[in-house]
């Protein structure tokens, strides 16, 4: 599926919008307090495990796109190792999470997906921060960062979990998003 | 939850050079920025962009780039390199892994302050990914603008509430039909919090493009200002490079 050529299509409306929620929450929490400074929740990626269930694989990068991008340019770290790390993670976050979702559609909850997204993002960035940070030395890291992922994507998983069962908006998205999505002769939606 | 209530920092930057121009000078920036190898140099030039981050109205939290650089030159004296200056218990201050950790340190921090000095919201990206994006922001400042709606209490209800109301697909177009990128009407001082992921925040005014920048004079000034800070820097590399100074002469 290519990107679609009307920005204010229905498609393209729904892709800008969980773009739209993945800043939001960004924005929402760092308004919640932190135990640590280097303490990250990821609520951002709220919206991208949410849309593992209807979504297709491409409107999904870009939704990932628009994240970190919009992150980038509204947080001015689009030209640092900020942005590096920030897509890297996302980036093995949601094919792990998308790989995990896939396999096990109707045996692991979202609360499983994000734990997998959760521990991915972690991984990659301990590396990059191996690597391009604070050298090796840095493995020292490795169980500080990891543990964090684990609690961070239960409680992100938890969150997913809850408000996929409970909101009102998201069914109507994702019936939107079918709709746009079926052939015009009918058909199923990806 | 709470609408906090913060001055704006006004983006003197803002003033003279558009969201493009001062994007692509950080970006003729950057390579020499990298190659300078003197640590006093390039303390300099982070010291710089440390000052244009300010001029930009961002607020830098010194504490946090502190506790970054400390952290990276911890992390890099735990493996020794070159000549002892310093044991301080088991731990051994090596020269080379100090001024491999500072370095290291000084080059990201730089990064990011000429990043946050230069990246504005405003700034567009071409192509049909571009007016995606243009659609994003939209919608998150429309959120933003509604964000007090947010219940500490009742936080499923309240942001499925919020989201029923601000961006229902199915609601009628009028809503939805917003410009590409909010430009000079956009509730700006709605950035509370966003700006921290890097140590740094600000109020930004989204008022975007440079005053006058319908005027000749405007984008005049502006390039000046580019060009000036682009040759800055590159000289500033070109003379780390005179031998007296590397220690070659």
């Amino acid at each position: 599926m290519p990107l679609p050529s009307d920005t204010r299509s229905g498609r393209a409306e729904i892709i800008s919008i969980f773009g739209a929620l993945c800043l939001f929450l960004s924005a929402i929490e760092y308004l919640i307090p932190k135990p640590m400074p280097f303490f990250r929740l990821g609520l951002a990626n709220l919206p991208l495990l949410l849309g593992l269930r209807f979504l297709s694989p491409v409107d999904l990068l870009l939704v990932l796109l628009l994240k970190v991008l919009g992150q980038g340019l509204v947080n001015g770290t689009l030209a640092s190792y900020v942005f590096l790390f920030s897509f890297a993670g996302s980036a093995a976050s949601l094919a792990a999470m998308s790989l995990v979702y896939r396999l096990g559609r109707n045996s692991v909850s979202l609360i499983g997906v994000s734990l997998f997204g959760a521990m991915a993002s972690s991984l990659v960035q301990l590396v990059l921060a191996v690597t391009f940070i604070f050298g090796s030395a840095a493995k020292l890291m490795a169980p500080f960062s990891l543990g964090s992922g684990l609690i961070t994507g239960l409680l992100v998983g938890w969150f997913a979990q809850v408000f996929a069962e409970r909101s009102e908006w998201l069914a109507a998205v994702e019936a939107r998003y079918r709709d746009e999505a079926a052939p015009k002769g009918g058909g199923e939606a990806p | 939850m709470r609408r906090t209530l913060r001055r704006r920092r006004k983006d003197f930057i803002g003033l003279h050079v558009s969201a493009s121009l001062r994007f692509w000078a950080a970006a003729a920036a950057l390579p020499p920025f990298f190659f300078i190898e003197s640590l006093v140099f390039k303390s300099a030039l982070t010291a710089l962009f440390a000052v244009l981050a300010v001029c930009a109205g961002k607020r830098i939290r010194w504490g946090y780039f502190a506790v970054l650089l400390f952290s990276i030159v911890f992390f890099h004296l735990l493996i020794p390199v070159g000549r002892v200056l310093a044991e301080i218990g088991p731990l051994r201050i090596t020269d080379g892994a100090l001024k491999s950790g500072l370095m290291r340190g000084v080059t990201l921090i730089g990064m990011v302050f000429l990043s946050v000095a230069a990246v504005r919201p405003e700034l567009e990206l071409p192509g049909r990914f571009g007016g995606l994006l243009g659609r994003t922001f939209f919608h998150f400042e429309s959120l933003l603008e509604w964000r007090g709606a947010i219940d500490r209490k009742d936080f499923f209800g309240s942001l499925d509430r919020l989201l029923m109301e601000r961006l229902n697909p199915n609601a009628p177009a009028d809503r939805a039909a917003g410009g590409e990128r909010s430009g000079g009407e956009a509730d700006c001082d709605s950035a509370d919090g966003r700006q921290r992921d890097a140590g740094i925040s600000s109020e930004p005014d989204m008022r975007g493009g440079p005053a006058g920048s319908g005027r000749l004079s405007g984008a005049v000034r502006g390039r000046f200002f580019a060009a000036a800070f682009t040759v800055l820097v590159w000289g500033l590399w070109l003379v780390s490079l005179w031998p007296p100074l590397t220690g070659n002469g």
